[in-house]
């Protein structure tokens, strides 16, 4: 189950110009989606949560690890497998 | 043609891209550079976590699942897209109705998988792994995945 927060920020200053160009630079599609990005970012300053390339190399090592080698044919079944149920 | 700034992952592209060579890997590397925003659904947390625990171990699900969660932008949750699944249900297979909703939902341009029942659904969003990574100008693998 995921967790959900609704918040309502009220931004102001430099935080405001910084979220605001965020966007209009291009980086980020909604102010939303900036602020998110960011908290994930204040999630990994502070060890509470790694990055996406940290996964990303650990579920390689972790793959390895177990010895475990899918066909292709294998990977497709069990992805069928996982839509039936 | 413009390179795409978002797009849904189907839980396809997360299995394949981490298992072979192919373009769903490609798909995911430029995610991780930052070239486009992932977004993706409950069910697809669920699938990945799901596949990786019961084809290789409780860790690998542990860490696909928090693959996906960080690489997306945002995890559209089935209370947001109740009125989707209700309007396209029947029109498209279980299995791919909350990727569609999702999608709909979030005025996404594409929606990238390798299944041929989005096409003959007519889900116009629809795109292989192969076509996507040529958008931004990468020359793929042969397979479409």
């Amino acid at each position: 189950m995921l967790v959900e927060e609704k918040l309502l920020v009220r931004l102001s200053g430099v935080a405001a110009e910084i979220l605001n160009e965020l966007v209009k630079r291009g980086y980020f599609s909604t102010k939303s989606e900036a602020i998110r990005a960011g908290i994930l970012k204040l999630g990994e300053v502070f060890g509470l949560i790694k990055s996406p390339s940290y996964y990303w190399k650990e579920l390689a090592e972790e793959i390895k690890r177990t010895g475990k080698r899918l066909t292709h044919e294998e990977i497709v079944k069990a992805i069928e497998k996982l839509e039936k149920t | 043609m413009k390179r795409p700034k978002q797009a849904y992952l189907d839980s396809m592209v997360f299995i394949f891209g981490r298992l072979e060579e192919c373009n769903s890997k490609l798909v995911l590397f430029l995610a991780l550079l930052g070239e486009f925003e992932v977004i993706v659904s409950e069910l697809v947390v669920e699938e990945v976590e799901r596949f990786f625990r019961e084809n290789f171990s409780r860790e690998a699900g542990y860490l696909a699942k928090r693959f996906v969660e960080t690489l997306s932008v945002k995890i559209v949750r089935r209370s947001e897209i109740r009125k989707e699944m209700n309007e396209f249900r029947g029109l498209i297979k279980d299995k791919d109705l909350e990727n569609v909703a999702a999608v709909k939902h979030e005025k996404i341009d594409y929606l990238v998988a390798y299944d041929n029942d989005y096409v003959e659904a007519g889900v116009k969003e629809y795109i292989t792994p192969k076509n996507f990574v040529k958008l931004f100008g990468l020359k793929p693998y042969d397979v479409e995945y």
